[in-house]
């Protein structure tokens, strides 16, 4: 079967994915752009005998390289491995979005032009001239609405024809201003005289970018131009005209050209049937939204009723699943393979099962969790409540996008990594999922419930303020501290774009949902079933041992890591133990500390009230809190940030600050205390 | 003044743009350059919401300050 390849391009919020999910359903793939940290979603169907592979290039403004969004859209439109290019337009934006299309003219592409929610044009009494654009822009044109699954046909119908060379557009040139067509033909000239006939790049491109003080083009003419002062000189020349006559820097002088343009081309293709005051209640809500003083109570409320429908639904779904692996699946192994060596059972029991049963109890929680945030994002609320978070957010190097995912940590911190999705600059994005381990979740509760239960009944919700109140602490010093050296100071977003509030789209809102949720199945998943089988190994190893006992490998390695725990007062090898198990997931801590200390979870506290001192029970409680990820946290950051490097550095760092914090809590503490 | 200061319902122009290259670059790639005409939606406190080329943008307060605008 003959294969087609195709590059979406187009500013955010076009509808890009929604017009993905619609031609290709849900046969769609998540990963990284390699090196990057820049999400890259790629999606296949057949049409007529082809295969059409769909890739979603990062949503983005402008094709000059200031962001890594830019950069990586930009590296795979000129160099890329692609049959064609597709531009996704916004309609309802027309002008704003045709800059993107100039600046791909500008480049030589010819890109087939989309316009997507043709229908939400109509709702608003317009009406676009498709034959009109058609001229103007020399491109083919196809009018689509990726909710009501109409105009799909025509394009996929259009990809083909451009594929196999029976359409072949010609595209305009953009012509600018006298002014800047004379000072773009003087940089152009310069650049001929001594460039190769075979210089691979659009030389009238190169120009206009050079006056745009593009980074990347002016590093690449540096190195290769040797006349590149003079070009330099004459770029700074053509700027001091510009500021004299036109008032403006030159950059803001080529963008604002272009704007001119694309408003130009865009009030000749888009007829109004109705005078009507643009959406004016949503005007009303945006206000009452973003403002702090009314907008945060609202965001708490909206914050609220996610946790409390996805708790409330998703727990007995997750106890019947834990249930159903950890007992009823257990059982049957038991009275099955009656017979056969316990080594055996233990590993189907006590090692694949147990694996299984850990990535399976995350699924409700997830699938319910990631449906609310996609409606939430659908609907248009994920945008004000970052706009509402923002100035707080910037003060640590973060941008009010961050809000959402780190609210979400603490209920679970695995939908919260996942969260990130929504953040549209991808350096405050890994910032944000590297900071989230850090806010406690409901898990580390019961850790702190059984302690605080043991020895600090009568200041409970104190000591409980203090270890949330630390972990956020953390987070926002560690946001601090790695924004200094990411530099986020170029990657903010500057803005946020507020799209009119909508309905949400359930089949966009469903499909994408379960794709999230096989992705962790079989991404994550595979990493938390390997880990667990290993702890299982530590625990039966050697063979005969008592499954987690002293004598096993995990016994002799709680012995050995003992030491480094007697500065934090803890003097047996237990805890230890429980804390190695903890890395499977934070609540396993408490159940390990029954086994072992061989009393269930009832006793336990009363056991725990002999073995610690409230010293070492607040210790122990920090050291609970700040050390390494769950497993299935370190699975989903690998994931996302596309590299092991960021979970590694992470687990290192976290134990690291929670060994320090710890012991100084205890010290602390001893004083206080005595 | 800046945008900072502006009031709701004014319509103002943008005179110049504090910032780095990558601000005013992206500034401008959504119709925010000196030159340029916006309606004000909303005022601090919070964030400005202006109205620039059909579409709705959000500009936290930092930034608001760095736009300096005059009324129309």
């Amino acid at each position: 079967m003959k294969e087609v390849k195709v590059a979406l391009v187009g500013n955010p919020n076009v509808g890009k994915t929604a017009i993905m999910n619609a031609l290709a359903g849900t046969n769609e793939k998540v990963g990284n752009w390699p090196g990057v940290t820049v999400q890259k979603k790629t999606g296949r169907y057949n049409f007529r005998g082809f295969e059409i592979e769909l890739i979603d290039l990062p949503g983005i403004y402008s094709l000059t390289s200031y962001t890594l969004e830019e950069r990586v859209a930009r590296s795979f439109l000129l160099n890329g491995d692609y049959d064609v290019a597709v531009n996704v337009l916004d309609v309802t934006l027309l002008a704003r979005n045709l800059y993107l299309t100039l600046e791909l003219l500008e480049m030589g592409l010819r890109p087939i032009v989309v316009l997507n929610k043709v229908d939400e044009l109509q709702n608003l009494g317009f009406s676009v001239n498709k034959k009109e654009l058609e001229r103007s822009l020399n491109l083919p044109v196809v009018e689509v609405s990726a909710v009501r699954r109409t105009g799909l046909e025509e394009l996929s119908e259009l990809i083909l024809q451009v594929a196999t060379g029976d359409l072949k557009p010609k595209g305009f040139v953009p012509l600018y201003s006298d002014f800047l067509e004379n000072a773009v033909s003087l940089i152009e000239m310069k650049l001929k005289r001594e460039l190769p006939s075979s210089f691979p790049f659009n030389l009238r491109w190169f120009s206009i970018k050079l006056l745009e003080r593009d980074p990347e083009v002016q590093d690449y003419l540096r190195k290769k131009f040797k006349n590149w002062e003079e070009v330099e000189r004459e770029v700074n020349r053509i700027e001091e005209e510009v500021k004299e006559r036109f008032n403006c820097d030159l950059p803001s002088f080529v963008a604002r050209e272009r704007f001119f343009l694309a408003s130009k081309i865009a009030t000749n293709a888009v007829k109004s049937s109705v005078e009507l005051p643009l959406y004016t209640l949503s005007d009303r809500i945006d206000k009452f939204v973003t403002n702090p003083i009314t907008g945060i109570p609202v965001f708490f409320l909206v914050m609220w009723g996610v946790f409390k429908i996805t708790f409330d639904l998703s727990a007995p779904l997750s106890d019947l699943i834990d249930k159903f692996f950890s007992n009823l699946l257990p059982s049957f192994f038991e009275k099955a393979l009656s017979g056969a060596p316990p080594f055996l059972l233990s590993l189907i029991n006590d090692g694949l099962l147990a694996g299984v049963g850990a990535v399976m109890v995350f699924l409700p929680i997830l699938a319910i969790l990631y449906l609310l945030m996609s409606i939430l994002e659908d609907i248009g609320y994920m945008a004000r409540a970052a706009a509402l978070w923002d100035n707080f957010m910037r003060f640590f190097g973060l941008s009010g996008a961050s809000v959402i995912p780190m609210i979400l940590g603490f209920g679970c911190n695995v939908p919260a990594v996942y969260a990130t999705r929504a953040m549209r600059s991808s350096t405050l994005r890994l910032i944000t999922m590297l900071i989230i381990p850090w806010i406690s979740c409901s898990a580390r509760l019961t850790v702190y419930a059984i302690f605080v239960g043991a020895f600090f009944k009568e200041h409970k919700s104190l000591i409980l303020l203090f270890i949330y109140g630390l972990g956020i602490l953390m987070a926002l010093l560690f946001a601090t501290l790695i924004s200094k050296f990411k530099e986020t100071s170029s990657e903010c977003e500057f803005f946020i774009e507020l799209p009119p509030y909508k309905l949400p789209s359930f089949n966009i809102v469903l499909s994408q949902t379960w794709i999230e949720v096989r992705e962790f199945i079989f991404k994550a998943g595979s990493v938390i079933f390997v880990v667990s089988f290993l702890i299982w190994l530590v625990a039966s190893l050697p063979p005969g041992v008592e499954y987690a006992g002293e004598n096993s490998l995990v016994g002799h390695l709680g012995k050995l890591l003992l030491p480094i725990f007697k500065p934090l007062g803890i003097d047996d090898w237990k805890p230890v133990v429980a804390l190695i198990f903890g890395a499977l997931a934070k609540e396993v801590v408490v159940g390990t500390l029954g086994t072992l200390y061989g009393v269930g979870e009832e006793g336990l506290e009363k056991l725990l009230s002999q073995t610690f001192t409230p010293e070492s029970a607040i210790a122990y409680m920090v050291f609970t809190l700040l050390y390494i990820p769950c497993v299935a946290t370190i699975a989903a950051i690998k994931q996302e940030s596309g590299s092991w490097k960021y979970p590694a550095a992470l687990v290192v760092i976290e134990l690291i600050t929670a060994w320090i914090t710890a012991f100084v809590v205890y010290r602390g503490a001893s004083l206080l205390f005595s | 003044m800046t945008l900072f200061e502006v009031r709701e319902g004014d319509k103002v122009k943008i005179v110049a743009i504090y910032g780095g290259l990558g601000v005013r670059n992206r500034l401008s790639s959504i119709g925010l350059y000196p030159g340029a005409e916006v309606k004000v939606i909303k005022a601090p406190p919070g964030p400005v919401i202006v109205e620039v080329a059909g579409s709705r943008i959000a500009i936290g307060q930092g930034m608001a300050k760095k736009v300096e605008v005059e009324k129309v």
